[in-house]
């Protein structure tokens, strides 16, 4: 598990994040309820409510809702917001995820990752959860997720 | 409302209706370092003043200051005082380059 502190005096408040779907481009949604299972790409953002399974490619930002849950071994071409779930929710690490971000992946208190984490940049808030691993993702160290799962 | 004819207007019409409208969301309060020995993973963070300085600066320059924060989280109280900081900044710098201007042309150059 992982330990985290705080010792800043300007974090006194808290981070807010104006998620504006038309400004960041987000352009497609699965709700609460939903869940979607395939090889799934996904042009535009993602708001994730429900539940995707699988493998696949999402060109923009993605968030993992409150109520979201991602499975699977995806490429995230843009920012990754979690306050849900990456990875399975009764496992302490879930080997079969893997998510590869090119761009800053945000855990914020609510989130909780038992996946592998792959990206650029990582940034956590106080309460996140990061029970698998995370590696730092170099521009010229791109790992071809989609590309092994799919020679595999 | 946008005109739904058009296709940019569907778009951000169909975006609005299914994805949502502008939603403000709490991330928590911010690390400033982490470690995991464990797994020997450490991750420093910073201290974020220089980002919200940067951000402030954004926002207070571009034409679309929502568009400049856009996915960028922040802490509110410090986004505000740093906007605060650059325009008393900003105030402070004129009036100096107009008391030099102004002096010079009452004294000359030395």
């Amino acid at each position: 598990m992982t330990h985290w502190h705080n010792d800043d005096p300007l974090d006194a408040s808290h981070d807010t994040l104006v998620i504006d779907p038309v400004k960041m481009n987000i352009v497609n949604r699965i709700a609460e309820g939903s869940a979607v299972d395939g090889d799934l790409r996904f042009d535009g953002g993602l708001l994730l409510q429900g539940t995707l399974r699988g493998m696949g490619e999402i060109t923009g930002r993605l968030v993992i809702w409150h109520t979201g849950q991602l499975q699977g071994r995806f490429k995230v071409l843009g920012d990754l917001y979690v306050l849900g779930h990456l990875g399975g929710v009764a496992d302490d690490i879930d080997r079969d995820t893997l998510i590869e971000c090119q761009g800053t992946a945000y855990v914020a208190s609510t989130g909780v990752s038992t996946g592998t984490l792959l990206a650029a940049r990582l940034r956590m808030y106080d309460g996140a959860v990061l029970q698998g691993p995370f590696k730092t993702l170099r521009p010229e160290q791109s790992v071809p997720v989609l590309q092994a799962a799919r020679n595999s | 409302m946008q005109d739904p004819s058009s296709s940019a207007g569907t778009q951000q019409f169909f975006t609005e209706q299914i994805v949502g409208l502008p939603i403000r969301i709490t991330l928590g309060r911010r690390l400033a370092k982490a470690d995991q020995p464990t797994r020997g993973v450490l991750v420093s963070g910073v201290s974020g003043r220089v980002e919200v300085m940067q951000l402030a600066a954004l926002s207070l320059l571009a034409d679309d200051p929502a568009q400049a924060l856009a996915g960028r989280p922040v802490n509110g109280p410090a986004l505000l005082r740093a906007r605060r900081g650059w325009l008393i900044g900003g105030l402070l710098l004129w009036s100096v380059l107009l008391w030099g201007a102004f002096h010079v042309l009452e004294h000359g150059f030395p």
